[in-house]
């Protein structure tokens, strides 16, 4: 008994160790041009919100921008799961996308557009049914 | 809190459910000796998958989607093949062992065949391993998360830990016959599931067009609610899969259940000659 409680202890002291080790890294890296989950949000980036006031939608759900690296941050304003998923202009090939993204949590995705249109969707239990979904115009 | 509960739950499950049922199967043959092996095969899988994971996050943040999608599916394509010879083997020695154990005569299980294990063991934990670990960072470094969030992903583990300790301790407890019978049918139905997200992942990494879909459910038992998190997690249930996806499901499933369930002859043939 007394084993598994020390257990327990040193996995927890590892755990908040990594947290802390965590936010040191994302103190740091605000600089660094690091796509790392943590950092954050840097100028210039496109701040998108999903599910704010645990609707399902994007907000803004039509953005537009300016070909080349262009950075999203997603943060779910809701209280389930979501995911954003970068489709070109078909909205069946994915570009990129943003998983796990988990109540209260942001995340960022750097992708390179090219002039054109491309669509955003949650597609997570079918949300973007439901609205969650957006149009990105590229110039 | 309990998005993240499910989200690590459906990662955790199918693991749990693979290494629950090697353990058993190594008690059940009477070579506990080989537990240790696959403990240390499970160990390694974590550890890398922490490794993996942190050293991801910290470099390029993320894997390019074609990368990540393409290995994922790969893992997937390795994971059926250990999983479907894994299935008819410990069949056939169940047969033999069952017959030979009424002669008070001991099973060796082969060094190949105990390696094989380990892998099998290994892959089921990496394949979830590294994504879990991708997921759970950002979710643990509070970025913008409370502490009910990050418990509830670290609960949702310690559930798919729990739920592999059951199988185990169920698997061990079942006689031998009804114990090959039903893990097998399970894995048959979570080979199955890996089929058709094998198709999805490369599907998404533009390797293969897998568009449309067959059916859609996700109003009624959507894969990412609190059942269909749980069938996810062990069968590969998908709530809107695509014709392929579902095509690939039941090209796997229903000619490899009908094997399994004709696999007699053979089994008499293997226990003769061992
Ligand atoms: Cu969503």
């Amino acid at each position: 008994m007394p084993r598994t409680r020390r257990r327990g202890l040193r996995a927890g002291r590892a755990i908040g160790a990594f947290a802390l080790a965590s936010l040191a890294v994302a103190a740091c890296s605000g600089s660094a041009a690091s796509t790392a989950p943590a950092t954050p949000v840097p100028s210039g980036v496109i701040a998108v919100e999903a599910a704010k006031d645990s609707a399902y939608s994007f907000t803004p759900s039509a953005i537009t921008v300016a070909a080349g690296s262009v950075t999203f941050s997603v943060k779910n304003a809701g209280n389930e799961e979501h995911e954003f998923e970068v489709f070109k202009a078909d909205g069946t090939t994915v570009v990129d996308e943003i998983e796990g993204l988990v109540p209260g949590l942001t995340k960022s995705l750097i992708v390179t557009l090219e002039p054109g249109t491309y669509q955003f969707m949650c597609k997570l239990n079918g949300h973007d049914q439901l609205g969650m979904k957006g149009t990105i115009t590229v110039n | 809190m309990l998005a993240t509960f499910f989200l690590m739950l459906r990662e955790g499950l199918e693991a749990a459910l693979i290494v629950g049922i090697i353990a058993a199967y190594l008690v059940k043959i009477e070579r506990r000796d080989a537990l240790p092996k696959v403990i240390a095969g499970v160990g390694a899988a974590v550890g890398l998958s922490v490794a993996l994971g942190l050293l991801i996050t910290f470099t390029i943040g993320k894997l390019p989607l074609v990368v990540q999608e393409t290995l994922e599916g790969l893992a997937a394509v390795l994971a059926v093949g250990v999983l479907t010879w894994m299935l008819f083997w410990m069949r056939r020695q169940g047969r033999a062992i069952k017959g030979e154990l009424e002669h008070g005569v001991d099973l060796a299980l082969s060094i190949g065949s105990t390696r094989a294990l380990v892998g099998l063991a290994f892959i089921a934990v990496i394949r979830e391993g590294v994504e879990t670990v991708l997921f759970l960072i950002p979710i643990l470094s509070f970025n913008g998360t409370g502490i009910d969030v990050v418990a509830g992903g670290v609960l949702g583990l310690i559930i798919s830990v729990v739920v592999g300790w059951a199988i185990f301790a169920a698997g061990v407890r079942v006689n031998l016959r009804r114990f090959f019978t039903v893990t097998g049918t399970v894995l048959i139905f979570v080979a199955a599931g890996l089929v058709a997200f094998a198709i999805a992942e490369f599907g998404e990494g533009g390797l293969i067009a897998n568009t449309g879909t067959a059916f859609d459910l996700n109003r009624l038992l959507p894969d990412q609610g609190p059942l269909g998190s749980v069938l996810r997690g062990l069968f590969g249930y998908r709530s809107a899969p695509t014709p392929l996806e579902l095509a690939g499901y039941f090209a796997y499933l229903i000619p490899v259940l009908f094997l399994f369930v004709i696999d007699r002859p053979i089994i008499r043939r293997t226990a003769v000659a061992s």
